[in-house]
């Protein structure tokens, strides 16, 4: 770079630099602008020192709230079990054909499949393992040993349980003893009477 | 705060404030703004305490005072979406310098030749205005502890942007010689 004529123009740009941030009259006064600070830095600590005081007591107070409400939750009652445990659905009895006659007979008892649910507890059995009732025992074998006719007969008595019985009437003769006709047996018993 | 201690942070502010604002001003161009972030860096001495027992209140106060300007800046320049982009070697901005097409205004500006370099400042990249700024002040060490860069980097950005600068008012003085 030739020197000569670069010498002028550096000149010029260091006075400019020298000027370039000169403040001008007009800002504030070192004074007036130390007096504003140390009132608002005043101010800071004034707030600060509340602060200081506040926030441990704001958290302390949050601990106690905090321990008072753990403390009920652990001293709760616990939730009976019929509650928290959700009840399976009862079992639905759907019959395979739509013929009524055929339907009693291949029915099926379908139980629904519950989804098992991970986050539930392991609970006991429910209900309880029980050995069977004599009913139930008899009607065990009833269904093992009675004759299939026997069997369609009862399904088919239990098909009709709306319907009136039909009993035909009865038709008892009266006794006949040797000697009395039998309209005169009954005839002291009304004289005593 | 004791009063002795308001008094000797009031010296120091007192010895320091044109320095602080001029530092502030090369950052933010704006004089509010200036005094506003100079006197946010007093106070941050202050509340920190770092105005105590300095070996050099003047490298101290020229990095806090910076550092809150360039904060300033920041945040002005989002509220604005003011991003311009240099370009990699800042010199996109300078081609639209005053100085290539100058009207009559431009030329009475350029008139005053410092007003005229200021402009060329002004419209400097950063990266190459404030360390250009700043040196009116502070050595090329100073600058580069102030700015947190490598005082090889200061030197470097310093000679390129007195290039663009000397480029620019050259052109502007041939085009004077030319009109007479």
């Amino acid at each position: 770079m030739p020197g000569d004529s670069r010498d002028p123009i550096d000149a010029r740009i260091d006075a400019a630099l020298r000027s370039y941030a000169e403040p001008p009259a007009s800002i504030s006064d070192a004074r007036i602008v130390t007096a504003t600070m140390l009132e608002r830095a005043r101010q800071s600590r004034a707030r600060r020192s509340f602060w200081i005081w506040a926030m441990p007591a704001a958290a302390c107070l949050l601990a106690l709230v905090l321990s008072v409400a753990v403390w009920m939750f652990h001293m709760r009652p616990a939730p009976q079990l019929a509650r928290a445990v959700p009840q399976p659905p009862p079992a639905i009895s759907v019959p395979r054909n739509v013929a009524p006659a055929r339907a009693s007979a291949s029915a099926r008892i379908v139980r629904r499949q519950i989804p098992h649910s991970p986050t539930l507890p392991q609970l006991d059995v429910f209900p309880t393992p029980a050995p069977l009732s004599t009913q139930e025992q008899a009607l065990v074998a009833f269904a093992r040993n009675a004759p299939a006719t026997v069997k369609q007969a009862v399904i088919d008595d239990q098909l009709h349980w709306d319907q009136p019985p039909s009993i035909a009437p009865l038709n008892i003769s009266p006794p006949e003893i040797s000697g009395i006709p039998s309209t005169e047996v009954e005839r002291p018993e009304k004289e005593n009477r | 705060m004791r009063s002795d201690d308001e008094a000797q942070f009031a010296n120091l502010v007192e010895r320091h404030w044109r320095f602080a604002w001029k530092i502030a001003w090369s950052i933010l161009r704006n004089r509010q703004d200036a005094e506003d972030a100079a006197q946010e860096a007093f106070l941050k001495m202050m509340r920190a305490e770092t105005w105590r027992n300095l070996r050099d209140e003047r490298a101290l106060v020229a990095r806090i005072v910076w550092r809150t300007a360039v904060d300033h800046h920041s945040a002005r320049r989002t509220r604005t979406h003011l991003h311009a982009d240099p370009g990699s070697n800042g010199l996109s901005l300078v081609e639209e310098l005053p100085g290539n097409d100058l009207g009559p205004e431009e030329m009475a500006l350029a008139a005053d030749w410092e007003s005229a370099i200021h402009r060329l400042i002004d419209a400097l990249p950063e990266e190459l205005r404030q360390p250009l700024a700043l040196s009116a002040e502070l050595n090329s060490r100073e600058i580069a502890e102030t700015m947190d860069i490598p005082e090889g980097t200061v030197r470097t950005r310093l000679m390129r942007a007195r290039q663009i600068l000397r480029e620019k008012i050259a052109a502007m003085e041939e085009r004077q010689h030319a009109r007479r």
